[in-house]
C-alpha cells in the first residue's frame, strides 16, 4: 500500500512520523519534499534524479540504514530539473518492489503536496496542538479527500500534557493519536534512527507509533 | 446527434479555432480531431494541457441538453472545417468520473518547481568564466542539471544542444561571436597576413625574409592554396550571415499572442 503522511503546515513532524511509521510497517519512506528535503540522504541517485529520468526509482532506494529510504536531493537546480508528474509512477514502482511505501509529503497545498495523495490509497494527517497547525491540517485533509486518499488517523505530535485529542477527533471525524514530547524521538530522528532503536519498547512514544501502524495495517486488510 | 459548429481565425501567424458542441437530448462522449495541417496548441493551466486534450484532439462529454465550448490554437493556416468529430458514444450522465491523475493535480494546484531565476548559475558555466575552472561540486556533477539551466539562461542565440566536452566550443555571452568562429577567423587572418607579406616583398632580401617567416616555399604554397579555399568559405559565410541578419530583424514573433495562448 501507499500511505501519504501529510499535514499542511511545515515543522509539525511529518518527516518524523513518516520515518517511524515506515519503520513500524517495514516499508520504504519516500522523501517527497522536492524543494526542502528533510530525511537523511547519502551519496547516490535521489528522487530528483528519478523525476528527471536519470535514475530508476529502485536504484535510488537506500537499504543500508535502519529504514529503507528514497531520499530527495537538496539543490534548487535538481528540484527544477525534476518533473513532479513522474512522482506517481516512481512511488508505484517502489510499492511494487517493496509492498509498503510511506510518502513524506511537503508542507503547503500545491501540486507537490497533492501528487502523493493522488497515488496514495490512505493518509495520516500530522498536526501539533496549535490552532494554526490544526487549521492547516484541516486544509490538508480536504486536499486528501479531493484525491481520494482516505484518512486513517490524525497524529497530534508534541502533544503536551493535555492533548486536544477529543476535539481533533471530532473535527476530523477520525481517531487522533497523540505522540508525546520526547527527547529520544528528536535525538533518534536527527541521528537517522527510528525511535524504537533508542527507546524501550514500553516507552509511550514507541507504543503510539505502534498504534498508528496498527491502524494503517487494518486499512490494508 | 451532437451538432458541431467550428470556426478558424488567423491572427499574427496563429490560427485560433473555436468549437461549439450542442447536446442532442442524450449525453454523448465525443472525440474531436484537429484537421489543420499542424500541431494542436491546447489551452493550458499551470503549464499542463486542460483536461481532455491530447496531441491531436479533444475528448469530452456533451450533456444531453448542454453546450460545450472549446478552443485551441495552431501555427497551421486556417481551413474551412478545422475540426471533425471522429468518434461518439452515448454515456450515462454522472458516470464519467475518472480517478485523479498526476496531470490533474498539477493543473489544479500548480507546478511546484522553483522558478528558473531562483536556480543559481554554476560558476564554470557563468558568462565570464574564471581563468581557472572551478573544481566541480560532486553534487552538481551527479545531478547534471546545472548545465541545462545555465544553457536555458544563456538565450537562444548561443544555445548549444550538443553535450559539452573538452573540445566543444564554449557558449558565448549574448551578442558576442562564438569562440569557434573567432578562432577560425583569426587563423584565416594569419594566413592572409603571411600572403600579404609575401606579396609586398619587392627586394630579394625582403622576399627571403618573408619566405622564411612563412616557413619555406612549400609552406608558402600551402598557404596560398589554403587561402583560395578560405576565400570561398568567407564569401559563403558572409552571404549566409547577411541573409540571417536580414531575417533576424524582419522576424516579428507575436510574443504577446503566444503568451496569452500559453
Amino acid at each position: 500500500m501507499i500511505l501519504a503522511v501529510t499535514g499542511g503546515k511545515g515543522g509539525v513532524g511529518k518527516s518524523t512520523v513518516a520515518y517511524n511509521l515506515a519503520a513500524e510497517l517495514d516499508g520504504v519512506v519516500v522523501d517527497a519534499d522536492l524543494g526542502m528535503a528533510d530525511l537523511p540522504a547519502s551519496r547516490g541517485p535521489d528522487l530528483h534524479d528519478v523525476l528527471a529520468g536519470r535514475a530508476a526509482p529502485l536504484e535510488a532506494v537506500r537499504e543500508s540504514g535502519p529504514v529503507a529510504i528514497l531520499p530527495c536531493g537538496r539543490s534548487l537546480a535538481g528540484a527544477r530539473a525534476a518533473d513532479p508528474a513522474r512522482l506517481c509512477d516512481a512511488v508505484e514502482a517502489v510499492e511494487r518492489a517493496y509492498g509498503t511505501v510511506v510518502v513524506d509529503c511537503p508542507a503547503g497545498l500545491r501540486a507537490d503536496a497533492g501528487l502523493p495523495l493522488v497515488v496514495a490509497s490512505a493518509c495520516v494527517v500530522v498536526t501539533t496542538p496549535s490552532e494554526a497547525a490544526i487549521a492547516d491540517a484541516v486544509r490538508a485533509r480536504e486536499l486528501a479527500r479531493e484525491f481520494d486518499a482516505g484518512l486513517v488517523r490524525v497524529a497530534v505530535n508534541r502533544a503536551g500534557s493535555n492533548p486536544p485529542t477529543a476535539r481533533v477527533a471530532d473535527l476530523f471525524g477520525t481517531p487522533a493519536v497523540p505522540i508525546p514530547d520526547s527527547e529520544r524521538l528528536g535525538r533518534a530522528q536527527s541521528s537517522g534512527q527510528p525511535v524504537r532503536s533508542l527507546a524501550p519498547a514500553s516507552a509511550r512514544v514507541v507504543e503510539q507509533f505502534e498504534t498508528l501502524a496498527r491502524a494503517v495495517q487494518s486499512c490494508r486488510a | 446527434m451532437v451538432s458541431l459548429t467550428c470556426d478558424a481565425d488567423h491572427r499574427d501567424g496563429v490560427t485560433l479555432v473555436t468549437v461549439r458542441l450542442d447536446g442532442a437530448g442524450v449525453a454523448q462522449r465525443v472525440q474531436l480531431a484537429n484537421r489543420l495541417d499542424g500541431p494542436v496548441w491546447p489551452p493550458r493551466r499551470h503549464g499542463v494541457p486542460a483536461a481532455g486534450w491530447t496531441d491531436d484532439g479533444f475528448e469530452t462529454v456533451v450533456p444531453a441538453d448542454g453546450v460545450v465550448a472549446v478552443g485551441y490554437a495552431s501555427p497551421a493556416p486556417p481551413v474551412d472545417a478545422p475540426v471533425a468529430v471522429v468518434d461518439r458514444e452515448i454515456v450515462e450522465e454522472g458516470t464519467d468520473e475518472k480517478a485523479a491523475t498526476a496531470a490533474d493535480a498539477i493543473r489544479d494546484l500548480g507546478d511546484p518547481s522553483p522558478p528558473r531565476d531562483a536556480v543559481p548559475v554554476p560558476v564554470d558555466d557563468a558568462p565570464e568564466p574564471a581563468a581557472e575552472p572551478e573544481p566541480i561540486d560532486p553534487e552538481h556533477a551527479d545531478d547534471g542539471t546545472a548545465e541545462t539551466s545555465a544553457r536555458e539562461r544563456a538565450g537562444g542565440a548561443t544555445r548549444d544542444p550538443t553535450p559539452k566536452t573538452e573540445t566543444a566550443p564554449e557558449p558565448s555571452p549574448d551578442g558576442e561571436i562564438p569562440a569557434a568562429v573567432t578562432a577560425w577567423l583569426d587563423d584565416v587572418e594569419e594566413r592572409v597576413a603571411t600572403a600579404e607579406r609575401l606579396a609586398a616583398a619587392e627586394t630579394v632580401p625582403e622576399a627571403t625574409a618573408a619566405m622564411r617567416a612563412a616557413g619555406g616555399l612549400e609552406e608558402a604554397e600551402a598557404v596560398v592554396e589554403r587561402l583560395q579555399r578560405d576565400a570561398a568559405a568567407l564569401e559563403s559565410v558572409a552571404e549566409r550571415a547577411e541573409e540571417l541578419a536580414g531575417r533576424t530583424t524582419a522576424a516579428d514573433v507575436p510574443l504577446e499572442t503566444l503568451e496569452r495562448l500559453a
